[in-house]
């Protein structure tokens, strides 16, 4: 079995998707009501789409195909507005943030279908680990080609987006010390890490996908839990390391980043791709997950260290053009007020001090879902 | 049989201090073995091992005459209703207002069923009013109990909850007015009995958010760990309990309310302290196995036709009307079914009610006795249809 081409999109388009927690408000804890919340959310015209995820504590909603910051973060607050209307309907709570900050994993339960229920049996109980909480950014690619090219070019920035996003620093009730925890759950898996590196899309598909299929490890690219992969159906490559931040409008401020990286990737920098550039990956990858904007990462060409927080900040000063090209101006100054605010893990945290309380972290990131 | 009641009258007179622990051990061991074979819910089995083993058949169970005992069975049952307290949201039914005209509905449609049907039992009008009452109510200890074992979770779980808390505060309060309104044949002052009904429920009310927003304040004062808590809660609800028997209020309203509000205040208990633990489920042994004891087959089988009779009518309102407002209401219809099945539990809810509430010289233990009889086939078959309705509902956890 082969994937067939790659089909072309609008360059530079975005969509994202969003995994939310769904909370008991009482206890505070996951509360399995995706098969309700699903259930009343078809009955209404919803903008975007909703659909299942592994267990039912989760669902994963999609924006449309949007051209610019404005449009996506119109839609995606759309979406939150709805989302909270159904939920005050069925007395759920439902927020953000990579983690549960106590659910037990072995209390979930996987939802009712098959592809859920095959992950199950396949994984065991990584499956239900795997209640852990993402964004997932697409960009349009006029290409397969141009696809491969850009997301092995991004490995370099991938830290910035863990950093940014981190929101998972509590697991089964304790504090990891892990801004985001949640991508220690993903790599546990074993097709998870980053693709293999291939630049040209026939060859990807002829002597890489076709011969993982006949192996009889894989069935589709939904199997690939990279942290950027392809999208061939859609035309995209998807960046899926961000934890789910705990506001819609971060998300959309992160799929903007995302989207003026590329262009600028593409249309001004154009930087020559290798193997080598994954020599410091797996090391710039712990170091946003675990210090977040504090970590420091060496520079995959230059073997230069610098700190995630600075790094991110030179890149905004250089793609700022590119930015108001693509209309994302407002977004910038709101990335730069993330970036000095430090990320929703130390917010989380933050709480907690004040409080003493997980369940007050928890009514927090409800509270904030909502703002 | 005689011999049996015998040898073990001597034995429990010569070893007094051995009853309890050899009655909650082996209710304990009967409710397991059965569950294990029949797969039906633990409480299940607990009362029909305290209805076996109570005086009027076989058993050395003592009688709930005795005060201490009634002094337990409160304090269980406020535990267990601030428990029942804590998971109700205020805020939803405030702002969905279909749960509350549900419930409405639902209680009232059955008033008038119960009362239709126990009048064509010739069961005298007061009587059949004061069933009327009592059968809205759906009992929050087997509701809570039921999904505490199943650890159920979604809308069939929360629409049980909340509708099983509002049609108990309107099982009461109508309950009182008709009470008011014996009172009112007798002594020819309905507007006074009726006020007093109403003062009682109001004070309790206020009695059980006054103790919420005591404990409030003193928890800011004092830093104390969230897995304490269980243990000043527990305190607290035994003084409340206590209050309430020493003017006249009803423990019920006050559990109820003062766990309705403390979790509105945001007052967290640990995660393994929910429920109150272990505590929770030996105090549930005690309470299901002490409830049926004063019941006697004879009574039973006398009032079998009604109590079939009163547990149908009830059972196809209750899911009839619920089925079609939580249809409205963005649920699918097989879960509004299942909702309303889910209410059926009724029984040591009204029979702590009926022991604390029939004021002396009423007249009303016929209907006393009638309804402990109906509502033992309620107890033994409602948390089984409660079980079902969940697991259908496939809101349960699989162990």
């Amino acid at each position: 079995m082969q994937l067939g081409k790659f089909k072309t999109s609008t360059p530079y388009t975005m969509g994202v998707e969003l995994e939310l927690q769904l909370i008991n408000l009482s206890t505070f804890d996951l509360s399995a009501s995706s098969p309700d919340l699903i259930y009343l959310l078809g009955k209404n015209n919803f903008p975007g789409s909703v659909t299942p995820e592994m267990t039912e504590s989760m669902i994963e909603i999609a924006t449309d195909v949007m051209p610019d910051y404005e449009q996506l973060s119109t839609q995606l607050h759309q979406i939150r507005d709805k989302l909270v209307e159904a939920c005050d309907k069925l007395n759920i709570g439902i927020c953000g943030g990579g983690t549960h900050p106590f659910q037990q994993w072995s209390e979930r339960k996987i939802y009712n279908k098959e592809r859920y229920q095959e992950a199950s049996r396949r994984y065991g109980y990584l499956a239900k680990q795997f209640t852990v909480f993402g964004q997932h950014v697409h960009i349009g690619c006029e290409s397969g080609d141009i696809a491969l090219y850009l997301l092995h070019a991004l490995n370099r920035y991938v830290p910035h987006f863990i950093a940014l996003s981190a929101s998972s620093p509590y697991v089964q009730g304790s504090d990891t010390s892990f801004n985001s925890a949640r991508l220690n759950s993903v790599f546990a898996f074993p097709l998870s890490g980053h693709a293999p590196f291939i630049l040209n899309w026939e060859q990807f598909d002829r002597e890489y996908f076709a011969r993982m299929h006949k192996t009889g490890t894989i069935n589709s690219m939904k199997d690939f839990y990279w942290d950027v992969r392809p999208k061939p159906e859609y035309g995209t490559i998807e960046l899926r390391v961000c934890d789910t931040p705990l506001s819609v409008e971060k998300a959309a401020v992160l799929a903007v980043y995302l989207q003026a990286l590329c262009h600028y990737i593409l249309e001004e920098e154009r930087p020559k791709v290798s193997e080598e550039c994954y020599m410091v990956y797996n090391y710039n990858r712990f170091q946003a997950c675990r210090f977040g904007l504090e970590g420091k990462i060496v520079d995959p060409v230059s073997y230069q260290p610098i700190s995630i927080h600075e790094d991110i900040l030179n890149m905004i000063h250089k793609i700022e053009p590119h930015a108001a090209e693509l209309k994302s101006t407002p977004a910038f100054k709101l990335l730069k007020k993330y970036i000095i605010e430090n990320n929703d893990a130390e917010h989380l945290r933050a709480q907690f001090a004040k409080s003493d309380s997980i369940e007050y972290v928890i009514n927090n990131a409800i509270a904030k879902f909502r703002q | 049989m005689t011999l049996f009641r015998w040898n073990m009258a001597t034995f429990f007179i010569n070893n007094p201090q051995l009853i309890w622990p050899l009655i909650l051990l082996a209710a304990w061991t009967f409710a397991e073995v059965g569950t294990y074979l029949v797969k039906i819910p633990k409480i299940t089995f607990y009362t029909l091992f305290g209805f076996i083993f109570a005086k009027h058949q076989i058993g050395p169970l003592p009688t709930l005459d005795h005060s201490g005992i009634v002094a337990l069975v409160n304090i269980i049952a406020g535990l267990i209703l601030f428990d029942f307290g804590y998971r109700i949201n205020l805020r939803w039914i405030w702002s969905n207002k279909i749960i509350l005209i549900t419930s409405i509905v639902e209680s009232g449609v059955t008033f008038v069923v119960v009362f239709v049907i126990s009048r064509l039992f010739d069961v005298s009008t007061l009587v059949s009013l004061e069933f009327a009452a009592l059968f809205m109510a759906t009992s929050p200890f087997v509701i809570i109990n039921v999904i505490n074992q199943q650890q159920s979770a979604g809308q069939v779980t929360e629409r049980i909850l909340h509708l099983t808390a509002l049609n108990c505060i309107s099982a009461i309060f109508i309950f009182k007015l008709i009470l008011g309104y014996a009172v009112f044949e007798k002594s020819g002052s309905f507007g006074q009995a009726t006020m007093a009904s109403i003062v009682m429920l109001i004070s309790s009310a206020a009695l059980g958010i006054g103790f919420a927003l005591f404990l409030f304040g003193a928890l800011k004062q004092i830093k104390l760990l969230t897995s304490d808590r269980a243990v000043v809660l527990s305190l607290i609800i035994i003084l409340l309990v206590g209050i309430t028997k020493a003017f006249g209020l009803s423990p019920i309203i006050a559990s109820l309310i003062f766990g309705l509000t403390i979790r509105h205040m945001k007052v967290v208990m640990g995660q393994n302290q929910r429920n109150f633990g272990a505590l929770e489920n030996i105090l549930i042994i005690v309470l299901f196995i002490i409830i049926p004891v004063n019941l006697d087959w004879h009574n039973l089988s006398l009032f079998i036709g009604l109590g079939i009779a009163l547990f149908l009518g009830r059972l196809i309102i209750k899911t009839t009307v619920v089925a079609l407002f939580s249809y409205c209401n963005g649920v699918s219809i097989n879960k509004g079914i299942l909702t309303g099945l889910a209410l059926s539990p009724i029984s040591i809810f009204s029979i702590l009610l009926l022991d604390q509430s029939v004021p002396s010289g009423m007249g009303l233990n016929y209907g006393l006795l009638m309804i402990t009889g109906v509502t033992l086939l309620l107890e033994l078959i409602g948390p089984c249809i409660t079980q079902y309705a969940l697991i259908m509902a496939k809101e349960n956890t699989p162990t």
